[in-house]
C-alpha cells in the first residue's frame, strides 16, 4: 500500500474537511489566476495601444537614434529606410506578417493662426498606410490625414482649440529647416483627433511624409515602422528583420520591439510585475500558513494511529510521506477546483463585457478590463500553490514522525478532571489531610475550560465535575473526531466520536501521556492516597501521600507543597522505586487556579494546562458511560 | 506480570524496540537490535525489523480508520514488500482464523472493541513474526470477549510460531503463560 493511496483513503474518509481545505486552495488559485488575468489583459491593452496608435510593433532606426538625447542628429536618408522596407516585405519570415509600414518623420516648429500660436509636435507619415497602422486613431472632427490633401495636417483637439480653428481652417506651420533656416507654409486643417494621452494631444499634429520633408526641406526620417497582424509575432519578426538588416547596404540600421519603446508600458509591466509577485508570494503564505495549521490538526487527530503506523514497522518517512502524499492530493483537487472556477470566472466577465475601469494616469478614456488566462499564468499559478500545498504538509508530516512511539501510542491526549480543588483550591489541603474531602454535591455540575499545551500542539477541553465524577470533552479537534473522558465509579471510560460506543480504561493501567495530569490536578483522587505526613493546619509545608493498594494509582508516593494559605503550590510523583516521574507547579490568580504545570522525567517538554474561570449550576447530567458521547457533546451545548 | 508502576509496559516497549533502553541493551539471535549506549540497530533499520520479525497488540488497539479491517491487516504485509494479491491472500486467511471473514470490508468504526482488538492481533501476524509483543491486550474488554481475544491471540501465536511476550497485572492472564517473569519496582524477581 503506497503513501498515495493511503492519503487518498485519508481524504476520502473525511470528505468535508478534504472539500473545505480544497475549496481555501482553490480560492487561492482563483485570486492568483484572476490577477493574473488581470495584470495580463493590461499588458496586453498597453501593447496594443502602443503598438496600433501607429508606432508599429518593430521600429528601425539608426541605431544611435533610439537612445540618442537629440535623435534629430542621427536620421536617416527615407531612401535608405524605404530600401530596407522593399527587402524587409519580400523577406518570407516578414511578408505574412506584415500588416502595414511607414516611413515616419518627425517635424517640431509653431503654428500660427491669425494672431494665435502654439507649439506643435508633427508627426510626417504616409497616409495610405495610417489606416492600419493605427486603427483605433480616430477623428473628432473633420477626417484624418488624406493622400488626397497632401497638404493636410490632423491636429490634437485641444491645440486646433487653443488655435482657434476648424477642419476645413488654415494654419501655418514654421519650422526650423534641416539647413537651419526658418520656413513657414500654409496647410489646412483636415481634422482634430485624440490620441488619449491628454498631454500629448495639446500639442499633436500629424502630416503627410511628403508634406513634412518640404516643410523641413529635408531628405531625411526617423524611423521606419512596422505594424503587425499579430502581436505575438514581434520576436520572430524582430530576428528576421536584423537578419535582413545585416546587408551592408542597410549599415548603421537596428530594429527594436515595441515592448523596448513603449515607456508607459515598460513602468507599468515592471509596477505589475512587482505587485503580482507580492501578492503572489503572499498568496502562497497565507496557503502554507492555513493548509499547514489544517494538517496539524489532522495529525494531532490522528497520532494514536500514526503511532499505530510506527508501532507496526513504518519508518519515519513512510508516515511523512503520508501527509506529504495528503497534501499534495489536497494541491491537485484545490488546483484543478481552483483553475475551474478562475476560466468560469473570466467567461463570465468576458460575458459582461469586461470590468469597466477608469482612464489610467494622463489618460483621457477607460477601458473594460478583462482576466486574460493563458498557460504561463496557470503554470505559474497552479505550480505556486501546488509547491505551497506540499510545503503546508511538510511541517506536519514532519512532526507526526518525532513523537515518542509509545508515548504517542499511549497518549490519548486525554486531561480527566479539574476537581473541585480548582473551584474551591483552599479545599485542596483539606481534602490531603482528610484523605478525602467534601465534594460538590451530586446534584450540581461545574464546568471550566482547559488549555493543555503540550511543546507546541495545544488541545483545549471542556471539563465538567459533578460530585465524585468528572467528564471531559475536546473542544479543539474536528467535528466527527472528538474524545470525551469519563472518570466515574472508580473506573475511566473513553470514546471518540468515531467509536460505536466507550471504551474502558482502567486505572491499574500505566497511562502514559496527558492521561496521568489527572493525577497530579484531580484531588479527587486523594482518595486513593494516605496522608503519611501533613503540616498543621494553616502552615505552609509539604503533604506527604502514599498510594493507597488497590487504588490504581500510577504513582506509588506522592508530595504536595501547600502554602499558608491552603494553596496547593507545587507537586511531586515518584515511583515504587523511589525515582521522581512526574512534577508540577500550580498558579493561582485571586485565589482561582489559573495555570499547572506538568513535567515527567525524561520529556524535554513540560505540560502546561490554562484554566478559565469555572461556571457551576444546579442542573446534574446523566454521567453514564453507555451514554459518554451524548453527555459529552450537552457540555459544548450541542446534540450529537 | 507486576503491579501498576513496576515497569511492564517499559520493559515491552524497549524489548519491541518502540522505546530505546535508558541502560542495557536488546539482543535477538545474538544481534545487538538496541542499546543505551546508541550501538545496535539505527531507527530505520529497527522500524523495518519491527515490520518483518515482530509483532505488537496494544491495550487500545487503534487502527486506520480510512481502511477496512482487511486493508488494516493487509497494510504491514504491503509494506514490508509482500505483492498486493499475497498480501489479500494472508489477510483474509487471517481474519477467517479470528472470526472476522464477515467484516473484513466493514468500516472499522463500526467494529467492537473485541472485534478491533481481533483485526489488531490478525495484523500483528501478517508478516509471520517471530514474537508478538502484547501489552495489556484485554485491559479495555469486558471478561468475556477478553477471554476469547486471549485465546485466539495464544491460540494464533502459537500456530504462527510466533513467541508471546504479554505484559499483564492480572494473575489469571498470567498463568496461561509458559514462563512467567514478574516485575516489581522496575526489577525482574
Amino acid at each position: 500500500m503506497n503513501a498515495l493511496r493511503l492519503a487518498w483513503k485519508s481524504l476520502v474518509r473525511s470528505p468535508q474537511r478534504t472539500l473545505l481545505t480544497s475549496l481555501g486552495l482553490a480560492n487561492a488559485v482563483i485570486g492568483g489566476l484572476t490577477f493574473y488575468g488581470f495584470t495580463h489583459d493590461t499588458y496586453w491593452g498597453l501593447s496594443e495601444a502602443f503598438a496600433r496608435a501607429g508606432n508599429g510593433h518593430v521600429q528601425i532606426a539608426d541605431a544611435a537614434w533610439f537612445d540618442a538625447p537629440a535623435p534629430e542628429q542621427h536620421r536617416t536618408e527615407r531612401t535608405k529606410l524605404e530600401a530596407a522596407r522593399t527587402a524587409l516585405a519580400a523577406d518570407p519570415a516578414i511578408h505574412d506578417r506584415l500588416l502595414a509600414s511607414a516611413v515616419r518623420r518627425n517635424v517640431v516648429g509653431m503654428l500660427v493662426v491669425e494672431g494665435r500660436s502654439g507649439i506643435f509636435l508633427g508627426e510626417g507619415t504616409e497616409p495610405t498606410a495610417e489606416p492600419k497602422l493605427a486603427p483605433l486613431a480616430h477623428s473628432v472632427a473633420g477626417t484624418l490625414l488624406d493622400a488626397a490633401n497632401p497638404i493636410g495636417i490632423l491636429l490634437g483637439a485641444p491645440l486646433a482649440a487653443r488655435l482657434g480653428v476648424q477642419p476645413g481652417g488654415t494654419v501655418t506651420a514654421m519650422v526650423t529647416t534641416d539647413q537651419g533656416l526658418t520656413n513657414a507654409m500654409d496647410l489646412t486643417v483636415l481634422g482634430t483627433t485624440m490620441t488619449g494621452a491628454q498631454e500629448l494631444d495639446r500639442a499633436y499634429a500629424a502630416l503627410p511624409l511628403d508634406t513634412a520633408l518640404s516643410l523641413v526641406d529635408g531628405t531625411t526620417a526617423d524611423l521606419l515602422v512596422l505594424a503587425l497582424v499579430d502581436t505575438a509575432d514581434t520576436d520572430s519578426v524582430l530576428a528576421a528583420t536584423r537578419r535582413v538588416l545585416a546587408d551592408p547596404a542597410f549599415a548603421g540600421l537596428d530594429a527594436r520591439p515595441w515592448y523596448r519603446r513603449a515607456d508607459y508600458y515598460i513602468a507599468v509591466k515592471a509596477l505589475y510585475d512587482r505587485i503580482f509577485g507580492v501578492f503572489q508570494g503572499l498568496m502562497v503564505l497565507v496557503t502554507v500558513l492555513s493548509l499547514s495549521h489544517a494538517l496539524a490538526a489532522v495529525v494531532a487527530e490522528r497520532r494514536a494511529e500514526i503511532a499505530m503506523l510506527r508501532v507496526v514497522g513504518l519508518r519515519r518517512r513512510d508516515v511523512a510521506a503520508i501527509f506529504l502524499a495528503e497534501g499534495a492530493l489536497l494541491g491537485v483537487l484545490g488546483c484543478a477546483a481552483g483553475a475551474v472556477g478562475a476560466i468560469g470566472l473570466s467567461q463570465l466577465v468576458t460575458s459582461l463585457g469586461g470590468i469597466p475601469m477608469p482612464p489610467p494616469p494622463g489618460f483621457s478614456a477607460g477601458y473594460p478590463a478583462h482576466i486574460r488566462l493563458d498557460a504561463v499564468g496557470f503554470v505559474v499559478v497552479l505550480s505556486a500553490t501546488f509547491a505551497a500545498a506540499v510545503i503546508a504538509s511538510a511541517l506536519p508530516a514532519w512532526r507526526a514522525t518525532r513523537g515518542e512511539l509509545s508515548r504517542g501510542l499511549m497518549g490519548l491526549a486525554v486531561l480527566l478532571a479539574l476537581a473541585p480543588a480548582l473551584i474551591s483550591p483552599a479545599h485542596a489541603a483539606d481534602a490531603l489531610e482528610n484523605a478525602l474531602g467534601p465534594l460538590p454535591p451530586a446534584d450540581r455540575r461545574c464546568e471550566v475550560d482547559v488549555s493543555v499545551q503540550d511543546g507546541t500542539a495545544t488541545m483545549g477541553w471542556r471539563v465538567a465535575t459533578q460530585g465524585t465524577d468528572t467528564l471531559a470533552i475536546s473542544t479543539t479537534l474536528a467535528v466527527g473526531h472528538r474524545q470525551a473522558v469519563l472518570a466515574s465509579a472508580g473506573a475511566t471510560w473513553f470514546q471518540t466520536e468515531t467509536m460505536a460506543k466507550a471504551m474502558r480504561v482502567g486505572l491499574a493501567q500505566r497511562m502514559m501521556g496527558q492521561l496521568s495530569a489527572a493525577d497530579v490536578i484531580d484531588p479527587r483522587l486523594v482518595a486513593g492516597w494516605v496522608v503519611t505526613a501533613a503540616p498543621d493546619r494553616g502552615a505552609a509545608g509539604v503533604i506527604a501521600a502514599t498510594a493507597r493498594p488497590g487504588a490504581g494509582l500510577a504513582f506509588a508516593r506522592a508530595e504536595f507543597d501547600v502554602a499558608a494559605t491552603g494553596l496547593l503550590t507545587a507537586s511531586r510523583f515518584y515511583a515504587p522505586s523511589g525515582s521522581l516521574l512526574r512534577s508540577a507547579t500550580y498558579s493561582f490568580s485571586e485565589g482561582r487556579l489559573v495555570a499547572v504545570s506538568v513535567r515527567d522525567t525524561g520529556h524535554a517538554n513540560a505540560v502546561t494546562l490554562s484554566l478559565g474561570p469555572p461556571t457551576c449550576t444546579s442542573s446534574p447530567l446523566n454521567l453514564a458511560p453507555e451514554t459518554l458521547m451524548i453527555t459529552a457533546l450537552t457540555l459544548l451545548g450541542r446534540t450529537p | 506480570m507486576g503491579p501498576s508502576g513496576s515497569g511492564k509496559s517499559t520493559l515491552l516497549h524497549v524489548a519491541a524496540l518502540l522505546d530505546p533502553p535508558s541502560s542495557g541493551s536488546v539482543w535477538l539471535d545474538g544481534t545487538c537490535l538496541s542499546a543505551a549506549d546508541g550501538t545496535g540497530l539505527d531507527d530505520d533499520a529497527r522500524s523495518l525489523f519491527r515490520l518483518r520479525r515482530l509483532g505488537f497488540v496494544h491495550q487500545t488497539y487503534p487502527m486506520v480508520v480510512a481502511l477496512t479491517p482487511l486493508e488494516n491487516v493487509m497494510l504491514p504485509a504491503e509494506y514490508a514488500g509482500m505483492d498486493r494479491a499475497a498480501a489479500r491472500t494472508r489477510a483474509v486467511d487471517l481474519l477467517a482464523r479470528v472470526g472476522l471473514a464477515s467484516h473484513a470490508n466493514r468500516d472499522v468504526r463500526t467494529l467492537s472493541g473485541g472485534e478491533r482488538q481481533r483485526v489488531a492481533i490478525a495484523r500483528a501476524l501478517v508478516n509471520r513474526p517471530v514474537a508478538v509483543f502484547a501489552d495489556e491486550p484485554t485491559a479495555a474488554l469486558d471478561t468475556t470477549t477478553g477471554a476469547q481475544v486471549l485465546d485466539l491471540l495464544f491460540a494464533e501465536s502459537r500456530a504462527s510460531g510466533a513467541a508471546l511476550v504479554l505484559a499483564t497485572h492480572d494473575p489469571t492472564v498470567a498463568a496461561r503463560a509458559d514462563h512467567l517473569l514478574r516485575l516489581s519496582g522496575g526489577r525482574l524477581g
